[in-house]
């Protein structure tokens, strides 16, 4: 009996190992992501806002690539920077690919954050992220697919005026336009850039 | 015995020499400490964290706080809702209780730097009066750092370790 399951155990063993050496997918340990995925990865329409270049943007136009989302505003002096400063980190870590990497700031605070505001403010984190500023009732119906929201609330005591609250989770884009990871406020920039990493290493330059 | 005379004395005036003049990272003020200084700062606006520790046997509150690098410094608290939307809003002050401590950190409270009057890089130094409404004022200093969450740990620098020669270390016998 015994010598029955030893060589049951051992035969699996060696299917596992030849299997795994094999680099079998079925038997080799996936890539965890280390942010939220999204089983399945949900399919996103197209849009299109204005940039600050002055031309039109649409989302096509990164298709292919990877493109992360953030829905901020520039008056903002904690969230938005923070999180700019975060996705800095993990492209810069980048050995290769980081020109797959689009990342894409959409203002929630159109008012404010006129082309040359937001793309001043962008250029100070890195010259090539990418500023849309639209009309606010657009951004909105954008962010829906995201399950992203935003709303100007009136601060009351404060030069401000306003401020604007809005989702503050990044969001990334995969090569076939799905939303597959998302991160919230305060994730690990070196999360970022390991799923990053791992993106690019699949796709065939 | 004279060299110890000299010794006491220059401890002496070391040890209030200390106690006086904004440190670089802390100051200390009527019961309340302020330690773990940074500072954030876009084209358009910043922040400035901090912790205060209150050693005092009354509450005390920061109510305000003025700046020359920036046109107007309010104090601000951002909050997570349950839907993970970002709120953020002015409070009027910040409560310090007797014997507790507040930390301002990011996604959270913050004293908020509106329109920068000039722009900022990683390094620089901004010097803030902070007024408490027991404490009264107290200026401190907050240096801009990387605004990337991991790197705003690095804290103070060690001090550097001292070379200066010596006479013999005096190696125990082993």
């Amino acid at each position: 009996m015994m010598k029955v399951k030893a060589s049951l155990g051992l035969a699996i063993i060696l299917i596992v190992l030849v299997g795994a050496g094999m680099g079998c997918q079925a038997f080799a340990p996936a890539y965890e992501f280390k942010g939220s995925v999204l089983e399945p990865p949900l399919s996103l329409p197209d849009f299109e806002l204005n940039s600050t270049t002055g031309q039109p943007f649409r989302l096509s136009e990164v298709k292919g690539d990877i493109a992360l989302i953030y829905f901020g505003y520039t008056y903002c002096p904690d969230v938005c920077p923070l999180t700019m400063a975060d996705v800095r980190q993990a492209i810069n870590g980048l050995e290769q690919g980081r020109e797959r990497v689009h990342v894409i700031f959409v203002s929630v605070d159109p008012e404010r954050d006129t082309p040359e505001v937001l793309s001043r403010y962008l250029a100070a984190f890195d010259p090539n992220f990418i500023g849309l500023t639209d009309n606010f009732e657009k951004v909105k119906e954008v962010m829906k697919p995201y399950g992203a929201y935003a709303e100007k609330e009136t601060a009351t005591g404060s030069v401000a005026g306003y401020l604007v609250s809005h989702s503050a989770r990044l969001f990334l884009v995969d090569a076939d336009q799905n939303l597959l990871l998302m991160y919230p406020f305060g994730f690990e920039a070196e999360d970022l850039r390991s799923d990053l990493a791992y993106l690019l290493s699949q796709k065939n330059s | 015995m004279k060299n110890f005379i000299y010794l006491t004395i220059l401890l002496i005036f070391a040890t209030l020499a200390a106690q006086c003049g904004p440190a670089a990272s802390s100051s200390q003020g009527g019961g309340i400490t302020v330690s773990d200084i940074s500072a954030r700062a876009t084209t358009q606006n910043g922040a400035v964290y901090m912790t205060f520790t209150n050693g005092g046997a009354s509450d005390d509150a920061l109510i305000g706080a003025k700046t020359d690098v920036a046109k107007t410094v309010e104090l601000h608290e951002a909050k997570m809702d349950e839907n993970d939307v970002m709120k953020m809003s002015p409070v009027p002050n910040i409560p310090i209780p007797a014997g507790g401590s507040v930390t301002l950190k990011p996604g959270g409270l913050h004293v908020m730097l509106i329109g920068m009057q000039k722009e900022l890089a990683v390094g620089d130094k901004i010097s803030l009066t902070l007024t408490f409404e027991k404490a009264g004022p107290m200026t401190i200093e907050a240096e801009v750092k990387d605004a990337a969450m991991g790197q705003m740990d690095h804290g103070e620098a060690a001090p550097p370790a001292d070379h200066s020669p010596d006479a013999d270390h005096g190696e125990p016998d082993h």
